[in-house]
């Protein structure tokens, strides 16, 4: 086996990678320390320092604060993922295959609205809400959310489209199959890496969410994680080891999604790169 | 058995006309190529056949019956891309089976037909793999038998060879116009290569600028065209052209090309002197129509070697003559010094005379 020559460069590169991998993996260690520490410990010790007790209950205590906020968090990210993917990629699909007078507007328009920061539109947001009596409700953060991000999956999923030849869809065509058929069993499996990654990042984004959360959920029982996350805090002193420790459960979802999806989110960023699609 | 006519078609994309009143019929069991240089319409044509373009005039008819309305999926078509376009996430059998699959066969049929083109096809060993693991060739002959598994009324081909490499591309054309003539099916076949489509074609549609040129068998198009670009477009090297005068003086016509003169015979001089009485024309001869000869006689003309390009069955000789430079094919391998100066003779019979507008006299 011939032997690896490890050269001055390599080591430089080791070296910035290790550097930059503990400053980033710092926080997330002083979190999970901190999680597990007495809320003394964590005033008088350094944050560096492992817990010498070790103990879980801030973690059953953030659990039992939280567990409507996470449970509320999956029922409205999900569907409102699902959803915003369904709609934002067939639009998408159609604003790249489908030239019609205007598309370049409609397209034009969609890349505005995803780049407009939503925090501009939070009062008329909230306005409509209330209109239409969707405040404090679930239904309410769903359609708010699909909204929002309905643009953004047609903008990131057309991006996938485009890569796929038009040959593809024309020899469908030929070879009999309708246009339902061709989306169906042909576009779509195609571009499936390229939604499942659109929908991590949608997932992600609605997962993380606060703002909207905090002003739509007047009710505490529609109330997101992230709201509660916030209350874990206390209202006299900061109950740091609790805060940690729901922060992490917080974290979980969009954790294990990109660990079982991970694969194909790496091959959707790729598409288009690499050849024979 | 099906034709396939096409009548007064043309297709605009925005200003560009690419397809330009064109008309012809290719008639049942036909193996019938449309040939020119990218971009003079020959690809639009067959789409237009297809169904994936609609032509802004004209129609098209399949089996005697307009399908202008008809969309692709209704025409019973089959088509061969040049990136061939398979299906990457499925395999090579459930590939074949698709088109059936939309034809509403049931499952026995589908594999049996799929079973008999993978076998005709030589890629019954590929079956479950998917095209990402297969070799150009093997790709090609996949999207070849996704087409052929329907056995469909019309095949239509994009150059389905230009993307193997040219060992293969060989065998291939031999292998296509072998199963074309075998299942019958009428075929047009869409190429920029002359070579591809004179070795195969029944007959040869040339196109240019979105116009069609000449349409004919083969030899007619190598032996009559009916234009300075067929004769420039068919056969390798290409056809040498000068521009020279013609001049009737007297019962004897002659071709003055400035650096030399060429005596034409009474019989073709006087076709000339029919048609253009006299003045300036352009003349074609083939590379292979030129000798080299030891002796200097009438109609012998003296050049420089320029270069030799040996290929070994024959060698082909660029001789300087004046501001031209003239192709010569020769048989066999021959050895010339640059700068050497040599003998040239034109078959006169085989000259191609044409107007200054490029329309063929002779």
């Amino acid at each position: 086996m011939k032997k690896r020559k490890i050269s001055i460069k390599m080591i430089i590169i080791y070296m910035i990678l290790i550097t930059l991998s503990i400053i980033w993996l710092l926080p997330i260690y002083v979190t999970i320390v901190s999680s597990l520490k007495s809320n003394r410990e964590i005033y008088t010790t350094n944050v560096l320092q492992p817990p010498s007790n070790p103990t879980i209950d801030p973690w059953i205590e953030a659990w039992s604060r939280i567990k409507r906020g996470f449970l509320n968090s999956i029922i409205v990210s999900l569907p409102a993922t699902f959803i915003s993917v369904i709609i934002g990629s067939m639009a998408g699909y159609f604003l790249v295959r489908y030239r019609f007078k205007g598309s370049e507007t409609v397209f034009f328009l969609i890349a505005v609205a995803s780049f407009i920061p939503y925090q501009i539109v939070l009062i008329p947001i909230v306005r409509i809400s209330s209109a239409l009596h969707l405040m404090g409700t679930i239904p309410g953060l769903i359609i708010v959310y699909i909204l929002l991000f309905t643009p953004w999956a047609a903008l990131i999923s057309s991006a996938f489209f485009l890569t796929i030849p038009k040959e593809i869809e024309e020899a469908a065509l030929i070879d009999g199959a309708s246009p339902i058929k061709i989306y169906f069993k042909i576009v779509l499996p195609i571009a499936l890496p390229g939604l499942i990654s659109t929908a991590i990042i949608i997932f992600m984004n609605i997962w993380n969410e606060f703002l909207i959360a905090v002003t739509l959920s007047t009710s505490p029982y529609v109330r997101t994680v992230q709201p509660e996350i916030a209350n874990l805090r206390g209202t006299t002193t900061v109950s740091w080891n609790t805060l940690m420790a729901g922060s992490i459960i917080a974290m979980l979802p969009p954790i294990i999604i990109v660990m079982l999806l991970g694969r194909y989110f790496v091959k959707g960023l790729l598409a288009g790169s690499l050849k024979g699609i | 058995m099906v034709n396939v006519e096409l009548r007064n078609v043309t297709k605009r994309f925005k200003k560009v006309v690419a397809v330009n009143r064109i008309s012809f019929k290719v008639n049942s069991g036909e193996f019938f190529v449309l040939l020119g240089p990218s971009g003079c319409g020959k690809t639009t044509t067959l789409r237009i056949i297809a169904g994936l373009e609609d032509p802004d005039e004209g129609e098209v008819l399949i089996d005697n019956v307009v399908v202008n309305d008809v969309p692709p999926n209704k025409r019973d078509v089959a088509m061969v891309f040049q990136n061939y376009a398979l299906y990457p996430h499925m395999t090579v059998y459930k590939n074949l089976a698709f088109p059936l699959e939309n034809m509403g066969f049931s499952k026995m049929e589908i594999d049996r037909r799929v079973k008999e083109v993978a076998k005709m096809l030589y890629i019954d060993h590929l079956l479950d793999r998917k095209p990402n693991q297969l070799s150009g060739g093997e790709q090609q002959r996949v999207a070849l038998g996704r087409a052929l598994v329907r056995r469909p009324k019309v095949f239509l081909m994009d150059e389905p060879l230009s993307n193997l490499d040219a060992k293969l591309r060989v065998y291939m054309r031999a292998e296509l116009k072998r199963l074309q003539k075998e299942l019958k099916i009428t075929t047009i076949y869409v190429t920029h290569d002359q070579a591809e489509a004179m070795t195969m074609a029944d007959r040869i549609a040339v196109m240019n600028k979105g116009r069609i040129m000449q349409i004919g068998k083969p030899h007619e198009l190598y032996l009559k065209p009916a234009n300075l670009f067929v004769a420039g477009f068919i056969g390798s090297p290409p056809t040498n052209f000068f521009d020279a005068t013609f001049i009737s003086k007297e019962g004897t016509y002659v071709l003055d090309a400035g650096n030399f003169k060429l005596t034409l015979e009474k019989s073709l001089g006087e076709i000339l002197e029919k048609e253009i009485g006299s003045g300036e024309v352009v003349v074609g001869i083939r590379p292979e129509h030129i000798d080299v000869v030891k002796e200097a006689d009438l109609n012998t003309i003296e050049g420089e070697v320029y270069v030799v390009e040996p290929l070994g069955p024959e060698t082909v000789i660029d001789v300087k003559i004046g501001d031209y430079i003239f192709k010569v094919l020769t048989k066999g391998m021959v050895h010339y010094n640059i700068g050497e100066r040599i003998l040239l003779k034109f078959q006169m019979d085989k000259l191609h005379i044409f107007k200054k507008t490029g329309e063929a006299i002779i």
